[in-house]
């Protein structure tokens, strides 16, 4: 069963914004228009000096409110947190995102302010996110009840924990530059009443997320997020981006085994073990989170390269390897097939080399594509569509074209595109990825997304799981 | 848990000791079925030719005493020691290495010699994550190569498998370039028993098995050392 608590954050059908304001630049004006635009459910305003705030009718009080509280989201001075909680406690509020600062992390006086805050908020039994947080996304029901601009497009099913809320956001909006939809956001900020766990539990159960990130600073509660995990990515993906460091204990180490195990050794083994995809920074996390989202599992680690450069096609087979990939040459049969279609002086070994025979590139981009989405010595397809390739929009096109009949005709293999462009040839990368055909930038980035997504193909199918329709 | 750990940990803390000395290590790992080396800790030269002689020569021989953490940076070992003339000697010069380093001398160690490809079981206690165990090439290099790899306790053979994966020199331990291929299944198990250990005994936070000797064989576990909270 999902947490209450939880869903009534991601799908109120009511939410009541404390501390609202008309004031623009102030942050009750950001979250009341926010609140107010795209989001079907109720909103109530509440503010002590009452009147209008953007054309509605303001309540005084949290008691005014005229209906029942699913998520209240509270943007008042920390100091007037505790009371506004008991408020909302006895008036059986399921939910509370407190994006105020001011506590935990400011010293002792805030963290006093929390513990007192969270008395309230147990009291009442309402369920906490942040304080000192960001806010969070339903982009499914227009639900955008944080300080960042608009949620994505309907339709969406990524989901999103982070720990850092502007860094996050910053994700989240390159993420939406590459016609990436998400389905449910959360920042959870000091994590007073909610943990990493509950919520991969939570998304691991909802039905509309297909893929989960995360960005994390720090685990709470770690054995539990490692048992919660293990369960969750045999049924769907976690990517999960770590930076910081834990906040255990610098000890005298008598052991070798002390010495060698930093701190973030045990969150490595833990990913490792668990089957979540680590990711090394937040592009790669999304660069990771769109392959996955987009295209099917890889069902193997042989990768096949197609490359108008042999210069880059040579560097992204090397990149392949170090990040547990293999470029393997293929067998003379599929070698001659290819070897029909591009020059003489070419090379089909794969990496696929076509040279720069510009006038040719539409065609030998799409049926060198399809050539290997109809053999069985390669498991991934990696198009570096580079320079010239990337300006010429038909190549982009009939690339996309010929991956989706591929794939709809259920050939179960992925292709991600190594994207190598001068600014100009960028809108020719919308015309792949609106057709869900993920271009990662340079064979660096590519090398680590396809390896990370590789590794948990692996991951799954040594644990037995059927990667049938996946 | 089982009694003889039960009982060994309890006597540490008697004694007001977070050190559990090798030999007490390996009977709370034997208690578990982790398989160790062949040995018994002498009072005396007469009594450590005995054992000797029983064991069957060469032997190893080494300093049994809470103050010695790292017996390689005293004159704590030796190795390869064949008759009783030398097992005599050997006893003396750690009686007078003890007078020398001002510890105490609570026995000397004498123990089988074993062959076989030496590795490295650990294992430390995460704040968050719990028993963190390490898999890899051991003996004195161990934290020069660092080609170790780490799961979260308990284990199951799959993760041990993976883990020999993510370790380079385990490649020694397959039958490389005509070498004698070492029983996997024999490691897989100590490994699996060790974090069964682990997840049983909470006063453990650190521990060094090391070297463990891989071999066609078997495995057994020739020094261990163990830290309690």
């Amino acid at each position: 069963m999902l947490d209450p608590g939880i869903d009534a954050i991601f799908n109120p059908k009511t939410v009541a914004l404390v501390g609202a304001s008309g004031e623009e630049g102030k942050m009750g004006y950001v979250f009341a228009k926010n609140l107010t635009s795209g989001y079907q459910g109720k909103v109530f305003l509440v503010n002590p000096k009452g009147g209008k705030i953007l054309g509605r009718d303001a309540y005084r009080s949290i008691k005014d409110v005229p209906e029942g509280i699913d998520l209240a989201v509270i943007v008042i001075p920390a100091k007037a947190v505790p009371s506004a909680m008991k408020e909302l406690g006895e008036k059986g509020t399921k939910a509370a995102v407190v994006i105020t600062s001011g506590f935990s992390e400011a010293g002792p006086e805030g963290k006093a302010l929390e513990e007192a805050m969270m008395e309230e908020a147990d009291e009442g039994h309402v369920k906490v996110v942040g304080p000192n947080c960001f806010g969070v996304y339903n982009c499914n029901i227009g639900l955008n009840a944080s300080m960042g601009i608009g949620a994505s497009e309907p339709g969406g099913d990524i989901s999103f924990l982070t720990q850092s809320g502007a860094y996050g956001m910053a994700i989240f909006t390159f993420a939406m530059d590459h016609h990436m939809r998400f389905a449910k956001i959360m920042a959870h900020g000091n994590k007073a009443g909610i943990d990493d766990y509950e919520v991969v539990r939570y998304l691991g159960q909802d039905e509309e997320t297909k893929v989960i990130c995360l960005f994390l600073e720090s685990v709470e509660r770690g054995r539990e997020f490692y048992d919660e995990a293990k369960e969750v990515t045999l049924r769907k993906p976690i990517v999960a981006t770590k930076t910081g460091r834990t906040a255990g204990a610098v000890r005298a180490a008598a052991s070798h085994t002390a010495a060698i195990a930093g701190s973030f050794t045990a969150y490595e083994a833990a990913f490792k073990q668990s089957g979540i995809i680590f990711a090394r920074n937040g592009m790669d996390m999304i660069s990771i989170a769109k392959g996955l989202d987009w295209q099917p599992l890889p069902r193997g680690k042989r990768v096949g390269i197609i490359t108008n450069s042999g210069g880059t096609g040579v560097e992204l087979a090397d990149l392949c390897e170090e990040n547990g990939l293999v470029v393997p040459e293929l067998s003379k049969e599929l070698r001659s097939r290819i070897g029909g279609l591009i020059p003489s002086y070419a090379s089909a070994r794969n990496p696929i080399d076509m040279t720069p025979i510009w006038s040719k590139f539409v065609e030998l981009y799409s049926e060198i594509t399809r050539i290997l989405y109809e053999s069985d010595e390669i498991d991934v397809i990696v198009p570096i569509v580079l320079q010239r390739a990337a300006l010429m929009p038909d190549v982009c096109t009939a690339l996309a074209d010929t991956v989706n009949d591929c794939l709809s005709r259920g050939l179960r293999k992925p292709t991600y595109v190594c994207w190598v462009s001068t600014r100009d040839g960028l809108r020719n990368m919308d015309l792949l990825q609106r057709k869900r055909v993920p271009c990662f930038d340079w064979p660096e980035r590519t090398a680590r997304a396809v390896g990370g997504i590789a590794s948990y193909a692996d991951f799954l199918l040594s644990r037995g799981v059927d990667l049938e329709g996946r | 848990m089982r009694p003889k750990a039960a009982e060994i940990i309890e006597r540490a803390r008697s004694e007001g000791r977070s050190l559990v000395l090798e030999p007490e290590a390996k009977q709370i790992l034997q208690a578990y079925g982790v398989p160790v080396t062949n040995e018994a800790v002498c009072g005396s030269p007469d009594e450590a030719v005995m054992v000797a002689q029983r064991i069957g020569y060469p032997v190893a021989m080494k300093v049994v005493s809470p103050q010695v953490v790292h017996k390689t940076e005293f004159k704590a070992v030796c190795l390869n020691v064949p008759n009783d003339k030398d097992v005599v000697e050997i006893y003396r010069s750690f009686e007078q290495e003890a007078m020398r380093a001002n510890f105490d001398l609570s026995g000397v160690l004498v123990s089988e010699m074993v062959t076989g490809q030496e590795m490295i079981i650990g294992s430390t206690k995460d704040p968050q994550f719990g028993n963190l165990i390490m898999l890899g090439m051991g003996g004195i290099a161990v934290q020069v190569y660092k080609d170790v790899s780490y799961r979260l306790a308990p284990v199951t053979e799959l993760d041990v498998k993976e883990m020999l994966s993510e370790i380079k020199g385990a490649k020694l331990l397959y039958g490389f370039r005509g070498r004698e291929r070492a029983n996997i299944h024999a490691l897989v198990r100590a490994l699996i028993a060790v974090s069964n250990m682990l997840m049983e005994l909470d006063d453990i936070v650190e521990m060094d098995l090391n070297p463990i000797f891989v071999s066609s064989q078997g495995v057994k576990v020739a020094d261990a050392r163990i830290l309690l909270s």
